[in-house]
Parts: C-alpha cells; structure tokens; sequence
C-alpha cells in the first residue's frame, strides 16, 4: 500500500518551479512599477479628497478593506495550488489559467447562495457573529506598517493595539457557536474561546519581549529601530526561539492546523461556521485569510525588518518577506496532523508558557546590558 | 469644552449607557453578555477622547479581550443559568433598589462637591504618558502592585484547588508521537 502510494507520487515539475518564480518576478515588476505610473492624472481628485479629513478617512477605509478582499483572492489560490503539490494532485486547473479564477468563481457563488438560518438559531447572535470576526481583522491592518509612508494610523501604542484588537474576535467565533444552536458549533465556539486565550499569554509575553529590546511599542518604531541589523540577527539567541514560539501561537490564534481544533472538520463537521452558508461564511473565510496575512506580516516587522532592504521598493521587500512566512505557514499546514484538545492545551501552558516567561527575563538582561 | 469634544462625549456616553441598560434588561444571559460589548467599547472611547492611550488599549485588551470572554466562557459552563423565562428579580428587590439609589447620591455629591482640578495643558504624547505610568508602578506604587499580584495569584492557587477533582489521578493522555486520528486541513 505504502510503496503504491510513493511510486504514484510525482516530483515537482519544472514548469511548476518556473510558475513560482514568474509569479514572484510579476509581483516585483508590478510593485516596482507603481511609483513610474501616472499618478498626477489623479492629483485634482487625491487633493479633493486630501482637503476633508472625513472623505480622506472613508478613502484610507476603503483601500484597507479592498486590500483584504483582494488579498484573500490570491491567496485562496495559492493555498490551493499549494496544497495540491503538497498532496502530489494538481490543484484548481479549469476556471481560467491553471485555475487562477476558481477563487472569483467561488466568491461569486457564495454571493449568490441562499442565506440559511436554522430555525432554533439565536438569530441577533447568528447575524452579528460574521462581522464581530470580520472588524477586528480589518482593524488590525490599521496599524500593519507596509512601509514607513504607508501604514493606515501609526499609532503608539500599535504592538498593544494589535493585541487588544485581535482579542475581540473571539467574541464572534463564540456568538457564532452559540447563535447556531447546534452541538458541533458550540462545541467549536468553546474549543475557539479555550484555545486562543490560552495562545494569547505567549504571544503577548513573545511580543514584550521584542517590545523591551525596542525600547517602543509603534509598529514602525520597532521597524526603524532594526535598519542595523533586523532583530532575529540581532539577538539570534534570544529572537530565534522568540519567533519560533510566535509562529506557533499566531498559527492558533489564527485557527490553521495543526492547531485547527474549532473547526476540526473530522470531529465536529465544520465547527462554529458549520450551519453558515453564503456571504456570512464568506466573511469568516475572509477574516481567515487576512488575519493570515496580517499575522505573516507582524513576524516580519516584529523579527525581520518591515519593509526594511536595499535595491527594491520598500513595498516589494515587505510583500516578498510577509509571502515567505505565509508559505512557512502554508507549509505546516499541510504537513502536520492536526493535534489533540489537552495535548494542544498542556502544550501552551506547560512549555510555550514557561518558555516565554524565560524570554521575558532573558530580554530583561539583554536590554540592560546594551 | 467645545461643541465638537461635547458631541463626541455625549455620543460615547450613549454608546457606554444604553447597552448597559440592556445589559441590565435582557431576559438572555448570553445577549446581556454581548450587550456589554458596545458599553465597553464605549468606556475604551472615552479614553481615547482623552488621549489616554494607554488605558484605551488596556480597556480594549482587558475588558472587552478577556473579561467579557471569560464571563462568556463561564457562562457557558453553568447550568440552569439559561432559562430565559426565569423571573429577573427576587425578593431582595427594595432593599437593592435602596442601595443603588444611596450610592448613585453619594458618587453625584462628590462629583458635583468636589474641586476638580482643571488643567488648559495638552496631554503629553502616548510614550512619555506609558513611561511615567510604568516607572509610578515600579517606584512610587511598587508595594500596592505587589500586593494586586500577590492577590491574584491567591486567586489563582484558590482556583486550580476548586477545580482539583476528587476522583483521584487522571489517567496520563498519550504522548504527542502517539497521534493517529484526525488529519491536516483539507478543503
């Protein structure tokens, strides 16, 4: 049986290895393109809009949440694609070139679809659960500082923002186990509530320990500060486990496998979004995927320098830097099985607590003795 | 105060005083926990008007993070709490409605009685204002923070003997190595 499965195994073509880099060079390409675009063709109606705060305001809103729409486009694709050569299969092939549409096929499908509410169903709960997940990812975009100019509010206090903010969505994933009135979401919605303030005390202690090497908790404070040397070189002994144990908490805190348990579908069908069908599943689906972006993109300001590099736009260095964790993540997504309730949870108490609380002490030292 | 900081108040005000009225009111338990929400959120506003920024993200972090979910959570693990047809009040109602109505004149005394001080200054930015806040914590206040911490981990210690069961060990869960069921994602 084994031996079946290996010889009907494929290796990784080379065109799939040449698509890969067509794509990177065509992300580069156009990323570098955009400063030499006739962007003064638009200056009366960007100095209309710059003269309002509200209108410049609605206009900032507007780009961040089409950002994460359209983000979430490309990287369904690529999550797929991706799993495909994980799992030795192709992927989506027929909708558009190598599949590249199937995502605008399926987003247009769900906007079509019936919108179901079971007839038990807490229903001000159920209706409100998709966008109590929805806000806070969007929020936190917010402070995520593409590059020194572009970053939406350079709050502060942007590291405890973020924490603060991406707290509350567990409030939604609860209301939406709880407002389906279905044993399998309620189990989900409490598995969801244990798991992710469990994660959150070592991503918090991670995130101080990088905050107390600063010396700022700006997002772009922490950034700036790393134009020496980035972080995880900086202090290697100290960062590398750090961001070793934020890879790990972000990867539950944003509910991929293996720490998946709220909608581990082999056990509780789809967890807390399984009686939701249409827009409203879209919408946890699409919290899903920006807070995936959003979680790569804080390791890279947090740990490798922001959009920190020389010889391409900042912009470019902060895509190429967030879309290589992203595909760490992907990686241990298909790679792991998922875990166990108390084994995920004695992990996080027993090990990534301790530890970070170790950290915590040791940056303590280390920022005294500079 | 001009009439822009007034509105801005006075819209936080409402956001923070009518779900607490509903919070109060409402005949779920679960909806009067998601009703304290928008009143948190409201609180966190008022912060911000201030600029204190520190205590809006706290707020945010504290109240609306982990408070409000950890009420949720213990809701969810309590029986016979659920019965929305259950009576909202008890017998205890003159003497509770005495209560509110002596502390609501006695907080409206001071706060009308005693002399503020009003200062014109402009808040000092975000990161002066935490420095001070933390070095006051660790100097001027140490022996109270330690005494907070020293009572929540009284209370944590308090929690974990609760929660310690009386059926004796439970049998070890197996090994991480030893996983076999489930598999990793898959749509």
């Amino acid at each position: 049986m084994t031996s079946g499965i290996l010889r009907s195994r494929r290796p990784i073509r080379a065109a799939e290895v040449g698509l890969g880099i067509s794509i990177t060079v065509a992300i580069i390409a156009i990323a570098s393109a955009i400063p030499h675009l006739p962007w003064q063709l638009l200056k009366p109606l960007t100095s209309f809009v710059a003269r309002y705060p509200l209108l410049n305001a609605l206009a900032n809103a507007a780009m961040v949440a089409n950002f994460v729409a359209l983000q979430c486009l490309g990287f369904i694709w690529l999550e797929r694609k991706f799993a495909g050569w994980m799992q030795a299969r192709v992927g989506p092939m027929h909708v558009g070139w190598k599949g590249l549409l199937q995502t605008v096929a399926d987003a247009v499908k769900l906007l079509l679809k019936e919108d179901i509410v079971p007839t038990d169903a807490d229903k001000p709960l159920f209706a409100l659960a998709p966008y109590l997940v929805f806000v806070p990812s969007l929020l936190t975009f917010m402070v995520l500082p593409f590059t020194s100019a572009w970053v939406g509010y350079d709050l502060p206090l942007g590291a405890l923002f973020v924490l603060s903010i991406s707290t509350t969505s567990i409030l939604g994933v609860f209301a939406a186990g709880w407002g389906s009135n279905n044993k399998y979401s309620l189990l989900g919605g409490v598995r969801a509530i244990a798991q992710l303030l469990s994660y959150d005390v070592p991503l918090i202690l991670v995130m101080l320990s990088v905050v107390m090497l600063s010396g700022t908790m700006s997002l772009t404070g922490i950034v700036t500060q790393q134009e020496k040397l980035w972080n995880i070189a900086a202090h290697p002994l100290l960062m590398i486990p750090a961001f070793l144990i934020f890879l790990i908490c972000t990867l539950a805190e944003v509910n991929r496998a293996p720490f998946d348990l709220p909608e581990a579908e082999s056990e509780l069908v789809s967890g807390f979004h399984t009686e939701y069908s249409g827009m409203r599943f879209a919408f946890f689906f699409l919290a899903e995927f920006a807070n995936n972006f959003f979680s790569a993109g804080l390791a890279v300001t947090l740990f490798f320098g922001g959009w920190l590099g020389a010889g391409l736009p900042a912009a470019v260095w902060f895509t190429l830097k967030t879309l290589c964790v992203i595909f760490l993540m992907m990686w241990i997504r298909w790679t792991l099985p998922r875990l166990r309730i108390d084994q995920m949870m004695s992990f996080c108490w027993k090990v990534l607590v301790p530890a970070s609380m170790a950290l915590i002490c040791a940056a303590a030292i280390a920022g005294v003795s500079h | 105060m001009d009439t822009a900081s007034l509105l801005v108040f006075i819209s936080l005000g409402v956001l923070t005083l009518v779900p607490a009225l509903f919070v109060v009111n409402s005949r779920s338990i679960v909806h009067a926990g998601f009703w304290l929400l928008p009143c948190f959120l409201g609180v966190a506003g008022l912060y911000a008007a201030l600029e204190a920024h520190f205590f809006f993200v706290t707020q945010l972090l504290i109240y609306a993070g982990a408070i409000l979910v950890l009420v949720l959570f213990a809701l969810m693990l309590t029986r016979n709490a659920m019965n929305p047809t259950e009576s909202q009040s008890n017998r205890l109602k003159p003497v509770a409605a005495l209560v509110c109505t002596a502390f609501a004149a006695g907080s409206t005394f001071i706060l009308v009685k005693h002399p503020w001080a009003i200062t014109t200054d402009t808040p000092k930015p975000a990161g002066v204002q935490t420095e001070a806040l933390g070095n006051a914590l660790i100097q001027n206040y140490a022996v109270p923070f330690e005494v907070a911490s020293l009572l929540l981990l009284a209370a944590l210690i308090g929690a974990i003997v609760l929660a310690k069961s009386d059926r004796g060990p439970v049998p070890e869960p197996a090994p991480l190595a030893d996983l076999t069921s489930g598999t990793a994602g898959g749509e």
